[in-house]
C-alpha cells in the first residue's frame, strides 16, 4: 500500500506531542558515536594489552571503525579511477593499494598477534616473509574442510572465489547480489563488498542475517569481525528511510521519527526541506484534483524550478528561525492540530480509504515524512548516505492509482534469457517487497539484450515510460525494438528528437528521446518547448536511461531534477568511467543491481567469443625522428599515419575480408579516418556525415553489399550502433587510455550473428605505433576487458604479422612512399592530430561532452579542417596550407563510392 | 692504406637509433652512422648511452 | 673444492654426466675409495649395475658378443648403450682382440668395489663409528627436523629472504661461485641466475660434487649412527663445518669429536630423491602443483611454505597472504626486478609451469599464452641494443685493399658489418689483431713486389 505522507504527518504530530524531548536526537547521535568510539578504543586496548598466547591470540583482531573511516578506501577500490598507477599492467594498483590507506595496519597486527604457535623455525620464517605482504591474513583461522568451501574473505571486504569449486554457481549468485565483481577470468574471481553493493543487496530483499550466514558458510576462513561489522552497519540502517515521489513532489519518509530528526539536524537536509503553509498545501491538493479531473492533466506545468527555489530559500530561512526558537525540536510541517481531522479526511478521500482507520498500510508502522526540494534530491541522498541512513527508493506501482496504467505486455513470441530474468528479479525482487520496482543500474555487455531488459521492465511496471538515449539512431532502434518485442501500438510510442516531436495518444505511453533534447537549456523552438513541458509535467512510472556511462553527470542532474520518475533504470555495458563521476550514478539513479559475467555469456553463446590482438607497428627512423621533436597533437597524427600501421591495416582488411569477415575500422582521428578510407577505397562515417547518409551506408554494410565489407567509423560509432554483421574490428587510433571506449568498441563485434558457428571468434585488432605513448595507453585501455577475462595477444612487430610475400603488395612499403606520407603529415597543422570532437546534431551526446563551448567550437573546427585536408589529399589535390582555406573547403557530403553505387542503381 | 678506429658497434631498431642520434647532439659519441640499424660509437660512452636510453624509453 | 662447486653448478644434468666429464686420472683416483665405487654402482641404471657385477669377477677382456648374449637376441643391442655409458665413466674400457670387440673392467674400480662389497681394504672409507657412546644421542626425528631447518634456511638465504638464522659458512661458497650476487648499494645478497637454476632443480643435483669422495662416503653412512672425526683428513674436517650448515651433518658442539650424518647425507647417493625420504613440510603440499596464474596477471599460490613464497616473490609482487594461499601480481616492475638479477624469462615460465596447479593443467598451454608472451616481451624490451666491441676500418686508399680485407674478415668470421657503398668494415676485437697481421704481411708483399720491380 502506498503511504500518504499528508496522512502520516498528522499522526506523527500527535505522537510527537506525547514524546517531547528536545535533545533526544542529538543525544542519540552522540551516544551512537560514543559507543563506536568506545568500541574501537577498547578493541585497541585488547590489542595492546592482551598476552597474545595460544590459539585465541592467533585469531584476528579487528578494530571496529566508524564506517565513514572505512568507506572511502573501500569505495575507492571499485569506483576510483586507478589509471593513475605507474604500471599499466599492474592491474589493480589502487585496489590492492587501498589496504595501505586504511586505518588498520596489517603489519602492525602481525606484530601484535605474533607471539604464539608454531615451531621455532616456522615462526622465524613467517616473520621473514611477512614483510613481503601489504596484507597478511595468514592468521585468519582456517575452517575445517576449508578446501570444499569456495571463498576467502579479506579484512578490506574483498572476496576471492574459486571458480572451479563445485559450489561456484550458488556462490556466484550470492556474491553478485552482495558485492561488486572486480575481476572474473576463468579460475579465480574477485569481488568487493562496498556500502553500495550492500545497499543494493538489502534493496533486493537480502537481510543482514542471511548475508552474514551465507558468507560465513561459503568462507574458508572465519569472516573477519571487521567485515561482519561493516555488513551490519551498511545493512541494518538501510531501508529505514525512503524517498517517495508523490504527485511530482518528493518526500523523505520513515517509520522511525528519531531518524528523521537526525537527518534534519543536518543543515544541508534542513535547507532542502520544503515547508508549506496550510493554504499552499490545500492549493496543491486542489491543483492535483484538478489535474486528475482534467483530460490533459499531464500537460499542466508544474511549479517552475526557479520559483520553487526562491520559495525553498524562504522556507529555509523560516525553518532556521524555528530551529533557533525550539532548539532541536523538529518542527512539523503542520503544527495546527485542529485542522487534522479535515486533512485526514481529505487525504483519506484521495486514497479512497476509511478516514478513521489507524492502520496506515500493510507494513503497519507509523510513518512520518517531510517534503524536500526536487532540485536538492541528489544532495539529500548523498547527505543521508553520509549519515548512514541511505535512502531507499521503491515504487509500489501495482497500487499506484494516480497514474494511468499503460496497456503493454511482452509479445507472445518474446522469450527472455535466464540472465535477463535475473536482472529483472533484482529490479522487481521476490521476497518481502515483491511487486515493487527499485531504481538502479543493470550492466550487461553489448549484444546481451539490454534493450529487451528495459522493455520487459516497462511491461512489468505498466505505466508511462520515458526512454533516454545517446543519439537519434538509438531512438530509432529503441522504437523498433519496442514494436518488435512488446504489444505496444504505434500510437502509444512517441519519438522526441530534433526531427520528430510526437506525443502519444491518451494518458499513458512511451516517449523515446535523447539526453540532449531533454536537458537542453538554451532557446528552443516552439514545438520543442511544448514537448518539454509535456515531458516535465508528466509523472513517469519508469525512466530508462540507456548507456548511462557516457552521460556527463551535469546532464543527468538536469534531467533527473526536471523529470519526475518513480523508477529509474540505468542500462550500460561498461560501468567504467575515467572521469570519476561513477559515484554520482549511485545517487542519481541507484545502486548497481546486476552485472553479467562476460566470459560466462560468451561460453554460452549469448555473445561472441573474441580473439583480441594488439599489433606493435614500428616507425621508420624518419618518422620517429619527427615524432621525437613534435608536440602532442602532431605526435598523435604521426602515430596513426605511421606507414607500417597503414600497411598492417591494409593487410588485415584484405586477409579478413577473404576469410569472410565484415570489418569495422575505428579511428578517433578524422584526418586519418578519411585518408585511410579513401586510399583503401572504403566507405566511412564521421561526425559530419548526415544522419540520412549514415543510415544508408550502414544499411549497405548490413545488406552484404560487396563493396561494403569494410566500413571506417570515427568515434560516433563507439556506442549504440547495432551492426550484428560485424565480425572484425581494427582500431587505428583511440582516445588515450579510455577503458570505457575499448569496451564499447569491443561491444560492436559481440553481437556477431555468426557467433554460434563452430569455432567462430570475432577479431579485435588494435594497431599501436611502437615506442610511442600509444603502447602505454593501449595497455591501460585493456584493463577493463582483461578483468572480464579477455586475453590480449601481442604481436610485437609488423614482420610477425604480415608474411613476407604479402608485403610488396601493400601501399607505403617503399621508402619513397613513406617519405611522401611523412611529408604529408608534416604539412598538417598540429590540431589535425586531435581526436574528433565535433558536435554533430542536437541529439548526439558526444557533443555534450564539451564543457567549455569555445574550446569545443575550436576543436570542432579543427576536426573539420582535418577532414577537409584529408579529403583534398586523397582526391589528389594539394593539401590546404591555410586553416582558413581549409575550412572553406566543404567536407564531402557523400562518399564517392556511395555516389557510384547510387548511379549504378 | 686503411684507418682503424676502436669503438663499439651498436645494432638497434630505427626508433632506438633515432633516440641515440638525439643523444649524440649533446654528447657527441657517434663515430660513424652506419645504416638504418647500425651505429659505431665511442666505447667509453656506451654505458652512458645505455642508461640514458633506458631512461628515455621508461618515460613513455 | 671451489672449482668443484663451480663445475658442479654449471652442469645441469646428474652426477653421472659430471663424472663423465672428468679426466681418466681423476676418476681412477676417485675409484680408489671403496665407498665411492659402491656409490657410483648404486647410481647406475639396473641393467648397467647387472653388467658391472657380472664383470666384477672377470680377470681378462670379455668379448662383446658374450655380453650381448646375456639378453634375448632381439634386445642384445641394449648393451651397446650401456657399455658406452660405462666406458665414459671409465668403469670399463673397450678394446679389440683379433678384430673382435672386447670389454674389460677398470682394475682400480674392480678392486675397490670388491673391497666395498666384501668389507675388506681401507676401513675408513665407510667412516669410523665412534667407540664411546653419546650421552646426548639425537633421535632420527630430531636429525630430520634439524636437516630440514638447515636446508630451508640455506634456500631462504639463497632467495634473499631476510632471516635472522643465516647460514654463515656456506655464504662464501655461494657468493664466490656466483650463485648469488652482491648488491653494491645495500650490501645484501640477492639471487642470480645460477642460484635460480639451482632452485629449479631437485635438491640432490647441486651439492653432490662438492667433494666427491667425502660425499660418496657420506652416502654410505648409517642414519642415527655417530661417527668419529678421527679418520677424516684436514680437508674433510674443514668440509664438515660447511656440511653442518647445509644440514647434512649434525654436531652438537663445534669441538665435538663425533658427528651424525642426517638423512640428507645418507640419501645423497642412495639413488632415491631426498624428497621421498625426507618430506619437508614445504614439499608435501606442492608435489601436486600449487600455482594458478590468471589472464589478469594475478597469481594465486596454494601454499604456506615460506620458501615457495619467497621464490615466487622473486618475480611476483606479493599482495595478500592467507593461511593456505597467497595472492600476488605479475607486473612489469616485478619481472624486470627478476630480470635484473639475472633470472631469465624462460626460468620464470618454467617455474610457473612446473608448479602449476592441477586446475591449470586442464588447459593447454598450462600458463596463459598472454602471460608467457608478456614476460618474454618484458625481457626483450631490456635488450634493445646489441653491442659488439670492435674496430671500424675506414678510408681505404684503394678499392682492392677494401676487398682484400673484407675477404679476410669474412673468411675468418671476424666481420661484423660492412658497406660496399661506404667502403666501411667493422671487425670484432679478436679479428683486429689478425687483420693487422694480414695487413702487415700484405704491405710487406707489396714492398717486395715493388722492390722486385
Amino acid at each position: 500500500m502506498k503511504r500518504n505522507p499528508h496522512f502520516a504527518r498528522q499522526l506523527w504530530a500527535k505522537r510527537q506531542r506525547a514524546d517531547k524531548d528536545p535533545g533526544a536526537a542529538a543525544a542519540a547521535a552522540a551516544a551512537a558515536a560514543a559507543r563506536r568510539a568506545l568500541e574501537s578504543h577498547t578493541r585497541d586496548e585488547e590489542l595492546d594489552g592482551a598476552a597474545p598466547e595460544g590459539q585465541e591470540a592467533l585469531r584476528e583482531h579487528a578494530v571496529v571503525l566508524p564506517r565513514h573511516a572505512l568507506r572511502p578506501a573501500m569505495d575507492l577500490a571499485v569506483f576510483g579511477d586507478d589509471d593513475g598507477g605507474d604500471d599499466p599492467l599492474d592491474t589493480d594498483t589502487a585496489w590492492y593499494g587501498a589496504a595501505a590507506t586504511q586505518p588498520i595496519s596489517l603489519s602492525g597486527m602481525n606484530a601484535d598477534g605474533g607471539g604464539g604457535g608454531g615451531g621455532g623455525s616456522a615462526k622465524s620464517h613467517e616473520d621473514a616473509i611477512a614483510d613481503l605482504f601489504p596484507q597478511d591474513y595468514s592468521r585468519l583461522e582456517l575452517k575445517p574442510n576449508a578446501a570444499s568451501r569456495p571463498i576467502w574473505v579479506c579484512h578490506d571486504g574483498r572476496i576471492i572465489l574459486e571458480a572451479f569449486s563445485p559450489l561456484v554457481n550458488q556462490a556466484q549468485d550470492f556474491l553478485i547480489t552482495i558485492a561488486e565483481p572486480v575481476t572474473r577470468p576463468s579460475r579465480i574471481h574477485e569481488y568487493k563488498l562496498t556500502a553500495y553493493s550492500l545497499y543494493a543487496a538489502v534493496s533486493v530483499g537480502m537481510t543482514t542475517d542471511v548475508i552474514l550466514d551465507v558468507l560465513e558458510r561459503f568462507s574458508k576462513v572465519k569472516v573477519p569481525d571487521r567485515v561482519v561489522n561493516f555488513i551490519k552497519e551498511c545493512t541494518l540502517s538501510y531501508g529505514k528511510v525512503k524517498l517517495v515521489l508523490n504527485r511530482n513532489r518528493y518526500f523523505i519518509e520513515s517509520s522511525y521519527p528519531e531518524i528523521l530528526r537526525i537527518l534534519l539536524n543536518s543543515p544541508e537536509i534542513l535547507a532542502a526541506r520544503i515547508i508549506r503553509t496550510e493554504e499552499e498545501e490545500a492549493a496543491l491538493l486542489e491543483q492535483a484534483k484538478k489535474d486528475k479531473a482534467s483530460a490533459d492533466a499531464s500537460k499542466q506545468q508544474q511549479t517552475q524550478p526557479q520559483h520553487q527555489q526562491q520559495q525553498q530559500q524562504q522556507k529555509a530561512v523560516k525553518s532556521e528561525d524555528a530551529d533557533a526558537e525550539f532548539g532541536a525540536v523538529i518542527t512539523l510541517d503542520r503544527e495546527d492540530d485542529d485542522d487534522d481531522a479535515d486533512a485526514v479526511a481529505a487525504a483519506a478521500a484521495s486514497r479512497g480509504i476509511n478516514g478513521t482507520s489507524q492502520v496506515l498500510d500493510d507494513e503497519s508502522d507509523f510513518t512520518q515524512s517531510f517534503e524536500i526540494n526536487p532540485q536538492k534530491v541528489e544532495e539529500v541522498k548523498r547527505k543521508c548516505t553520509e549519515l548512514d541512513y541511505p535512502l531507499m527508493e521503491e515504487y509500489d506501482f501495482r497500487h499506484d492509482d494516480i497514474n494511468e496504467t499503460l496497456d503493454i505486455d511482452l509479445s507472445p513470441k518474446t522469450t527472455i534469457r535466464d540472465y535477463q530474468e535475473k536482472c529483472l528479479s533484482k529490479m522487481f525482487g521476490g521476497g518481502a517487497s515483491g511487486g515493487r520496482a527499485r531504481s538502479g543500474i543493470i550492466v550487461l555487455p553489448t549484444g546481451a539484450g539490454k534493450t529487451l531488459v528495459g522493455i520487459t521492465a516497462a511491461c512489468t511496471v505498466k505505466k508511462s515510460t520515458l526512454v533516454l538515449c545517446t543519439n537519434a539512431l538509438s531512438v530509432e532502434q529503441w522504437s523498433n525494438e519496442f514494436r518488435k518485442w512488446s504489444t505496444l501500438q504505434d500510437h502509444q510510442i512517441a519519438k522526441f528528437t530534433a526531427e520528430s516531436k510526437q506525443q502519444f495518444a491518451g494518458n499513458s505511453g512511451v516517449v523515446i528521446s535523447t539526453y540532449t533534447m531533454i536537458s537542453h537549456t538554451g532557446r528552443r523552438a516552439y514545438d520543442t518547448q511544448k514537448m518539454l513541458e509535456f515531458v516535465n509535467g508528466h509523472e513517469w512510472g519508469l525512466m530508462i536511461l540507456d548507456e548511462v556511462h557516457v552521460v556527463p553527470a551535469n546532464i543527468f542532474r538536469r534531467v533527473l531534477t526536471t523529470v519526475a520518475a518513480h523508477t529509474k533504470l540505468g542500462l550500460t555495458a561498461t560501468l567504467v568511467r575515467e572521469d570519476d563521476k561513477i559515484e554520482d550514478l549511485n545517487f542519481l539513479i541507484g545502486p548497481k543491481l546486476y552485472e553479467a559475467n562476460w566470459m560466462d555469456l560468451a561460453t554460452r553463446g549469448h555473445i561472441a567469443k573474441v580473439e583480441a590482438t594488439e599489433i606493435w607497428c614500428p616507425m621508420t627512423g624518419d618518422f620517429y625522428q619527427e615524432y621525437l621533436k613534435s608536440n602532442s597533437g602532431k605526435r598523435r597524427l604521426l602515430c596513426v599515419m605511421n606507414p607500417s600501421k597503414f600497411m598492417a591495416c591494409e593487410y588485415l582488411i584484405r586477409w579478413r575480408e577473404k576469410q569472410g569477415d565484415k570489418i569495422i575500422v575505428f579511428s578517433d582521428n578524422v584526418f586519418a579516418l578519411m585518408y585511410y578510407a579513401m586510399e583503401l577505397k572504403k566507405p566511412f562515417i564521421y561526425g559530419e556525415t548526415p544522419h540520412e547518409e549514415r543510415s544508408k551506408l550502414l544499411n549497405m554494410f548490413r545488406n552484404n553489399h560487396p563493396q561494403f565489407r569494410t566500413i571506417f567509423l570515427s568515434k560516433v560509432g563507439d556506442t549504440s550502433l547495432d551492426l550484428p554483421e560485424a565480425t572484425c574490428l581494427i582500431q587505428i587510433s583511440s582516445q588515450f587510455g579510455s577503458r570505457r571506449q575499448e569496451a564499447q568498441r569491443m561491444g560492436r563485434i559481440l553481437r556477431a550473428k555468426r557467433r554460434n558457428e563452430a569455432g567462430f571468434r570475432s577479431r579485435f585488432y588494435t594497431l599501436v605505433s611502437k615506442d610511442t605513448d600509444e603502447v602505454v595507453f593501449s595497455a591501460r585501455r585493456r584493463k577493463f576487458l582483461v578483468d572480464q577475462g579477455y586475453e590480449f595477444k601481442i604481436v610485437p612487430s609488423f614482420e610477425a604479422l604480415v608474411p613476407e610475400e604479402e608485403r610488396s603488395a601493400l601501399r607505403f612499403n617503399t621508402p619513397a612512399d613513406q617519405a611522401r606520407m611523412l611529408k604529408l603529415v608534416k604539412e598538417q597543422r598540429d590540431e589535425v592530430g586531435l581526436e574528433e570532437t565535433v558536435r554533430t546534431s542536437a541529439d548526439d551526446i558526444e557533443g555534450a561532452w564539451m564543457n567549455q563551448p569555445p574550446t569545443a567550437a575550436k576543436r570542432g573546427a579543427a576536426a573539420r579542417r582535418a577532414a577537409a585536408a584529408a579529403a583534398a589529399v586523397a582526391a589528389g589535390l594539394p593539401a590546404p596550407q591555410q586553416p582558413t582555406r581549409a575550412a572553406a573547403v566543404p567536407p564531402r557530403r557523400t562518399h564517392k563510392l556511395f555516389k557510384a553505387w547510387q548511379r549504378g542503381k | 692504406m686503411v684507418r682503424a678506429v676502436k669503438g663499439v658497434m651498436v645494432e638497434c631498431d630505427p626508433a632506438v637509433k633515432q633516440i641515440i642520434k638525439d643523444l649524440d647532439t649533446q654528447h657527441h659519441f657517434i663515430i660513424e652512422d652506419l645504416d638504418e640499424t647500425h651505429l659505431f660509437i665511442d666505447a667509453s660512452k656506451i654505458e652512458m648511452v645505455q642508461e640514458r636510453l633506458e631512461e628515455i624509453l621508461e618515460e613513455d | 673444492m671451489q672449482a668443484a662447486i663451480d663445475a658442479g653448478l654449471s652442469i645441469s644434468g646428474n652426477v653421472g654426466k659430471y663424472l663423465e666429464s672428468l679426466p681418466r686420472a681423476t676418476l681412477d683416483q676417485l675409484y680408489t675409495q671403496p665407498a665411492t665405487c659402491l656409490a657410483v654402482l648404486r647410481m647406475l641404471p639396473s641393467l648397467a649395475k647387472h653388467t658391472v657385477l657380472r664383470l666384477l669377477y672377470t680377470s681378462s677382456a670379455v668379448r662383446e658378443s658374450v655380453i650381448e648374449s646375456w639378453a634375448q637376441p632381439e634386445h642384445s643391442g641394449i648393451f651397446l648403450d650401456i657399455l658406452g655409458g660405462l666406458s665414459k665413466l671409465h668403469i670399463v674400457s673397450l678394446g679389440s682382440d683379433g678384430g673382435k670387440r672386447t670389454v674389460s673392467i677398470n682394475v682400480v674400480f674392480q678392486t675397490n668395489l670388491h673391497n666395498a662389497l666384501v668389507g675388506s681394504g681401507a676401513h675408513s672409507s665407510f667412516g669410523l663409528p665412534s667407540e664411546s657412546s653419546d650421552k646426548h644421542r639425537p633421535t632420527t626425528a630430531f636429525l630430520d627436523r634439524y636437516a630440514t631447518e638447515c636446508w630451508e634456511s640455506v634456500l631462504h638465504y639463497l632467495v634473499g629472504t631476510p632471516s635472522e638464522k643465516r647460514p654463515k659458512s656456506p655464504a662464501h661458497h655461494f657468493r664466490e661461485s656466483t650463485l648469488t650476487l652482491r648488491r653494491r648499494t645495500d650490501g645484501e645478497l640477492r639471487i642470480t641466475s645460477k642460484g635460480f637454476q639451482f632452485l629449479l632443480q631437485d635438491q640432490l643435483n647441486m651439492q653432490l660434487v662438492e667433494v666427491l669422495n667425502f660425499f660418496f662416503q657420506l652416502g654410505s653412512l648409517e642414519l642415527g649412527q655417530d661417527y668419529s672425526i678421527e679418520t677424516l683428513t684436514p680437508t674433510q674436517k674443514h668440509m664438515l663445518d660447511d656440511l653442518k650448515h647445509l644440514g647434512l651433518i649434525y654436531q652438537r658442539k663445534k669441538k665435538s669429536t663425533r658427528f651424525y650424518p642426517t638423512r640428507l647425507a645418507t640419501s645423497l647417493t642412495s639413488g632415491s630423491s631426498m624428497s621421498v625420504s625426507l618430506t619437508s613440510r614445504d614439499q608435501a603440499a606442492e608435489s601436486e602443483g600449487f600455482i594458478i596464474v590468471e589472464t589478469n596477471y594475478r597469481v594465486y599460490a596454494y601454499t604456506n611454505s615460506p620458501l615457495q613464497i619467497a621464490v615466487l616473490s622473486l618475480f611476483v609482487s606479493m599482495r595478500v597472504r592467507f593461511a593456505n594461499m597467497v595472492i600476488g601480481l605479475i607486473t612489469r616492475d616485478s619481472v624486470r626486478d627478476a630480470l635484473a638479477k639475472g633470472i631469465t624469462s624462460d626460468q620464470i615460465i618454467a617455474y610457473l609451469t612446473t608448479h602449476a596447479h592441477p586446475e591449470m593443467r586442464k588447459s593447454s598451454p598450462v600458463i596463459p599464452s598472454t602471460i608467457v608472451d608478456q614476460i618474454r616481451l618484458w625481457e626483450m624490451e631490456r635488450n634493445r641494443l646489441r653491442i659488439s666491441r670492435g674496430y671500424l676500418y675506414q678510408m681505404f686508399s684503394r678499392e682492392q685493399d677494401y676487398r682484400d680485407i673484407l675477404k679476410q674478415a669474412t673468411d675468418f668470421g671476424y666481420e661484423l658489418w660492412h658497406s660496399d657503398a661506404k667502403r666501411l668494415i667493422v671487425v670484432s676485437n679478436e679479428g683486429h689483431e689478425h687483420i693487422k697481421a694480414f695487413v702487415a704481411r700484405q704491405r710487406q708483399q707489396q714492398q717486395q713486389q715493388q722492390q722486385q720491380r
